[in-house]
């Protein structure tokens, strides 16, 4: 009964996050691939509970009332994408495999460190922004405003945090616990990258990223900052001294000096004082970006179906998969594609849009966000302009756009379905 | 001769003062201390609070005042100032101070007149803030046309050579403030270079700013000789004074690309006294960072320098050596130590006076390094065309090895790196003087000062410069924050010569390539004084005009919120003649196709380059449309330039 000529893609509209169910057909049964399951803090659907998605999820996984998964794929740690592991009703998932970036290996030590130095200078943000909220004055917040942009900055840190318990049902949960098989990619042996897995006959799948080009692996490692970090917090310990470079007897605050206005103004006082606000956020983004980096980037041929998940990666990803001569040719060929970190400017490359994808394949996209204030960018109009002018069909998970969701897209309020012919 | 009675001493010329030679951040050394010499100001205001330089000693972190620092008081007068200390907030005044004024006469003498900054009404000096904040950083905003420094606590694990916790001063770098006070000069002279358009752009501030630190630094002979006597050997090989150098604390890029210039073909290793160096011509196409691109235009200018220095004292090496070139074991004898180092010290300023010369000839927009190098031979003809000390030669040498060829040259030779002479051209001249009959008779072969004309550009070339804005008509839409400063109340410029030399252009644009059927501006307008080869005291005219494409910045996506623009520098001798047009044509219907082509080009260029930026661009996923507006112009941000988040 299962012998369709397409494979059905699902979209939860879970937020600004990814969660992608994919059904293969296979003789006797559909062969289910779950990528991602994660919401971003500062994205949760407010019209769609998370927790109600999940249920969703886990219902449509079921086979004769056992949920069942033949494989797990979770792109990068990023709690947007995989957040919804936390929830214990995992633990009742059959799950035949789980596939991650080679970043989470925890027998490689590249990875271990790269590991380390992400979570632990995240960990080191968040806290840090934690202590200017507790204790505004310390660090110099006066301001309502500047005191809810570090509130903004901390929600878009929480990304970047840990997840441990996410992380622990990806590594060692699910039903059948640390009996599953676990393959953390890609290879480095690039031959080792074109997969076919025997759970889902006639499907290849073709692990384009995380690259191992130099620059990538350095682009993992978060900004150091190792100055800042000291300073800011000497700043927050109230039992170190603050830095007075100079013996108390030099220096007249503006109120005791009759002339301080003259020798400088009011306002120049002020713009020296907040010279370095933006740190805390270009700290934050580093980090971010730090972590899409590891994200996995591939695509699953069967058939006449190309479906292409770039997951988060980067640039630097990108340009090694478009340099790649098959990789390329296969790249051409896409005629499902989700856009890349939930449509943003530049996860997206202009040469894909323009010179890869072909106006033949009508091309379906799908673009899983949720808007957030902060991300006022996301998605990228002109991005999506872009792609409804190649010809080719997106969808949104969050809403229905002008005039209205084309054809072969069905959307429900909890997800968004298209079919790929084989 | 009688005097009378009440004989007054006139003010001293110059003014001592002490400063740091070495970077205390990296350490102390034997002779850290120097005595440089910059011109005296008299009613010198405690601050120090000069004509063109003000510091101001404002704490932003601890919002305080530290006592400013009065360098007339006699008792500090007397000793050349105050002793250098860290602990004394007096003498980083002092030192900021002195290194500012020194880099401003550095470039006064160069370029033959003196520079004034377009700052803010009622501010008209560039203000140095030494403790401005807490950060591992210092940069010049041009915002506040203003230099911040920051000052922070050596780590208390990885100290390196300072005492854990210990404060380490930013503006006690000479090589720092000198970079940073460059930043503002150059802004300066020419403020569309500030905007982007080419991977050249930001590399070069930082690139020219860390030369004009560096040969600065080495035009101090104390600093030298001291070197120079440990080093003993090998003053065959560049790379003790490029060791010198990153002892200043030079870290440009870590000095990437200078010490891989330079370095042994294995790379990245140690720089090695013995081995040849070997500059990599790749890496002019491969790294992007403005740091590490700027460090390959030092990495030539220090080539160049090098190379003239070492001819210059071969004879000395073969009177020492009495020809064998075998330097006696033991230490050198100190006079030829002294005259080794008057040498490189002599060099140096040779070299620093031709990198900023080099200015006068520059296009007003749009600078690429190959630019730069046609400005630099260019310069370096007019004031001695033989070339004597091989210095042009070397510096050709040192582009070509590293990969940097200008735009439209048909080959590497002298002649065709030389901008094309105009006269001759059938340019018209100038009109200096009312008599049409005049100007066109005007013979270059005939230097004469038209008294009205010079009367008029001494008197208001510098006002006329100094507020552009003041132009009614063909006012830029300003973007990089390059608002024209409302100085409604500044004294009324003399608009003569605009108004000439607006008409003038608009009479010539095509012979310009400026557009005619797009408003011109008039960007700039200055005189240059130099003495010629045969002794003559020559004055000639410089003059910036620019236009912009106006439809092209708001296609944002593609322009990235940058302007594209069209200028020329024009250069003119005293009587009107035209010498130079140094161009960076916008397409016309009215240019030749080849003109168009070249114009055609550098569209292309600029466009492509926003790509290239927009590609790594991670801001640009996380911003607003403000950000998204203006991004490229962002990015040639000093603050971030300089910070070091570090990787």
């Amino acid at each position: 009964m299962t012998q369709d000529n397409h494979v059905s893609i699902r979209m939860y509209n879970i937020g600004f996050g990814d969660c992608f169910l994919l059904k293969f057909p296979a003789p006797k049964r559909h062969r289910k691939v779950l990528i991602d399951c994660g919401v971003h803090f500062l994205g949760r659907n407010k019209e769609q509970p998370f927790d109600d998605v999940v249920k969703q999820l886990i219902e449509d996984i079921k086979e004769d009332g056992v949920p069942t998964i033949d494989l797990v794929i979770a792109t990068h740690r990023h709690q947007d994408h995989v957040s919804g592991f936390e929830n214990e009703v995992w633990n009742d998932v059959e799950v035949g495999e789980v596939w991650m970036p080679w970043t989470e290996n925890y027998e490689d030590k590249q990875a271990i460190e790269i590991l380390l130095s992400q979570s632990s200078k995240a960990k080191k943000v968040h806290q840090l922004l934690d202590k200017m909220l507790t204790n505004p004055k310390l660090f110099g917040l006066e301001h309502q405003e500047q005191i809810d942009q570090i509130k903004e900055i901390k929600g878009f840190s929480e990304n970047s945090l840990k997840n441990p318990e996410a992380m622990n049902m990806l590594h060692h949960g699910f039903k059948r616990k640390n009996d599953i098989p676990r393959k953390y990619l890609p290879f480095r042996d690039r031959q080792l990258n074109t997969i076919k897995p025997d759970f889902l006959p006639d499907v290849t799948v073709h692990v384009m990223g995380p690259s191992f080009d130099d620059k990538v692996i350095a682009s993992m490692e978060p900004p150091k900052a190792e100055q800042w970090f000291k300073m800011m917090e000497d700043r927050g310990n109230s039992e170190t001294p603050p830095v007075f470079p100079f013996h108390a007897d030099w220096s007249r605050k503006p109120a005791e000096l009759a002339t301080a206005n003259e020798i400088l103004g009011r306002r120049d006082r002020r713009r020296i004082q907040t010279v370095d606000d933006d740190t805390a956020f270009n700290l934050a983004k580093g980090v971010e970006d730090a972590v899409n980096g590891t994200s996995l980037m591939m695509m699953f041929h069967v058939g006449n179906a190309y479906l292409f998940f770039p997951g988060d990666a980067q640039h630097g990803t990108w340009q090694s998969a478009l340099e790649d001569d098959e990789w390329r040719e296969l790249l051409t060929k896409t005629n499902f594609y989700k856009v890349g970190h939930h449509g943003s400017h530049n996860a997206t490359p202009k040469e894909f849009v323009h010179k890869v994808l072909r106006a033949e394949s009508k091309c379906r996209a799908m673009v899983s966000v949720y808007p957030v204030k902060i991300f006022e960018q996301i998605p990228k109009d002109k991005l999506l302009a872009d792609l409804v002018a190649l010809p080719a069909e997106y969808v949104r998970s969050d809403k229905v756009v002008d005039p209205g969701d084309p054809e072969g897209f069905v959307r429900t309020p909890l997800y968004v379905d298209t079919k790929i012919p084989i | 001769m009688k005097r009378s009675f009440d004989f007054k001493q006139p003010a001293a010329p110059r003014r001592p003062l002490k400063i740091y030679a070495f970077d205390p951040m990296i350490g102390r050394r034997q002779g850290g201390r120097i005595i440089i010499d910059i011109p005296n100001e008299t009613d010198l205001e405690a601050g120090p609070k000069g004509k063109r330089i003000k510091v101001i000693d404002y704490d932003g972190a601890n919002d305080v005042f530290y006592s400013p620092v009065n360098l007339d008081d006699p008792a500090i007068l007397m000793q050349n100032g105050l002793d250098p200390t860290e602990s004394d907030p007096r003498f980083h005044q002092q030192m900021v101070y002195a290194v500012a004024m020194k880099v401003l006469e550095n470039f006064d003498i160069a370029l033959g007149r003196k520079i004034k900054f377009r700052t803010r009404p009622g501010t008209p000096e560039l203000r140095l803030f030494p403790h401005a904040f807490q950060g591992e950083n210092a940069f010049y905003d041009p915002g506040m046309k203003a230099i911040l420094f920051g000052y922070f606590r050596a780590d208390e694990k990885d100290p390196g050579p300072n005492i854990p916790g210990q404060n380490v001063f930013t503006c006690l770098s000479q090589d720092i403030i000198a970079h940073e006070v460059t930043h503002a000069i150059v802004d300066r002279l020419r403020r569309y270079f500030r905007e982007p358009t080419n991977r050249d752009v930001a590399a070069f501030h930082e690139g020219f700013s860390d030369i004009v630190a560096i040969f600065q630094h080495f035009t101090f002979p104390a600093v030298l000789r001291e070197h120079i006597r440990e080093t003993r050997g090998n003053l065959h090989s560049p790379n003790n004074l490029i060791m010198l150098a990153s002892e200043f604390g030079y870290s440009t890029g870590e000095g990437k690309a200078l010490r891989s210039a330079l370095d042994p073909v294995d790379g990245n290793g140690p720089v090695n006294p013995e081995k040849k160096p070997m500059p990599d011509p790749t890496l002019y196409r491969t790294l992007l960072e403005p740091h590490d691109r700027g460090s390959i235009l030092v990495a030539a200018v220090f080539d160049a320098f090098f190379k003239t220095y070492q001819a210059r004292i071969d004879d000395l090496i073969r009177i020492a050596t009495g020809g064998t070139g075998n330097l006696p074991e033991g230490d050198l004898h100190p006079d030829l130590v002294n005259r080794i180092a008057q040498e490189a010290s002599r060099t140096a300023q040779t070299v620093l006076n031709m990198c900023i010369r080099a200015f006068e000839y520059l296009p007003p927009i749009d600078i690429t390094f190959g630019d730069y190098l046609r400005a630099l031979v260019t310069a370096d003809f007019e004031l001695s065309p033989s070339d004597d000390v091989g210095l042009r030669a070397n510096m050709i040498e040192a582009f070509r090895a590293r990969g940097i060829y200008p735009d439209n040259v048909a080959s590497l030779a002298e002649e065709s790196l030389r901008w094309e002479s105009s006269e001759g051209s059938g340019l018209p001249n100038l009109p200096i003087y009312d008599d049409p009959d005049k100007n066109a008779a005007a013979d270059p072969q005939q230097v004469c000062l038209s008294a009205y004309w010079l009367e008029s550009i001494l008197d208001s070339a510098y006002k006329a410069s100094s507020s552009p804005e003041k132009q009614k008509s063909d006012s830029l839409q300003p973007n990089v924050k390059l608002k024209p400063e409302k100085d409604d109340d500044e004294e009324d410029a003399s608009t003569a010569i605009l108004n000439v030399l607006r008409t003038y252009a608009k009479d010539n644009a095509v012979a310009l390539d400026l557009d005619p059927d797009r408003p011109i501006r008039v960007e700039g307008f200055h005189p240059v004084f130099r003495v010629n080869p045969r002794g003559q005291l020559l004055v000639e005219m410089v003059a910036q005009f620019t236009q912009r494409d106006e439809k092209f910045q708001e296609h944002y996506d593609v322009s990235g919120g940058l302007n594209l623009r069209g200028g020329t520098t024009v250069i003119a001798s005293a009587n009107g003649v035209v010498r130079y047009v140094i161009s960076k044509p916008l397409e016309s219907e009215k240019f030749s196709p080849q003109k168009n082509a070249e114009a055609r080009m550098r569209r292309e260029r600029q466009e492509a380059f926003v790509r290239e930026l927009d590609q790594t661009d991670m801001n640009l996923t996380w911003s607003n449309y403000g950000y998204f507006r203006n991004r490229i112009a962002r990015s040639l941000n000093f603050k971030a330039i300089h910070r070091t988040l570090g990787k």
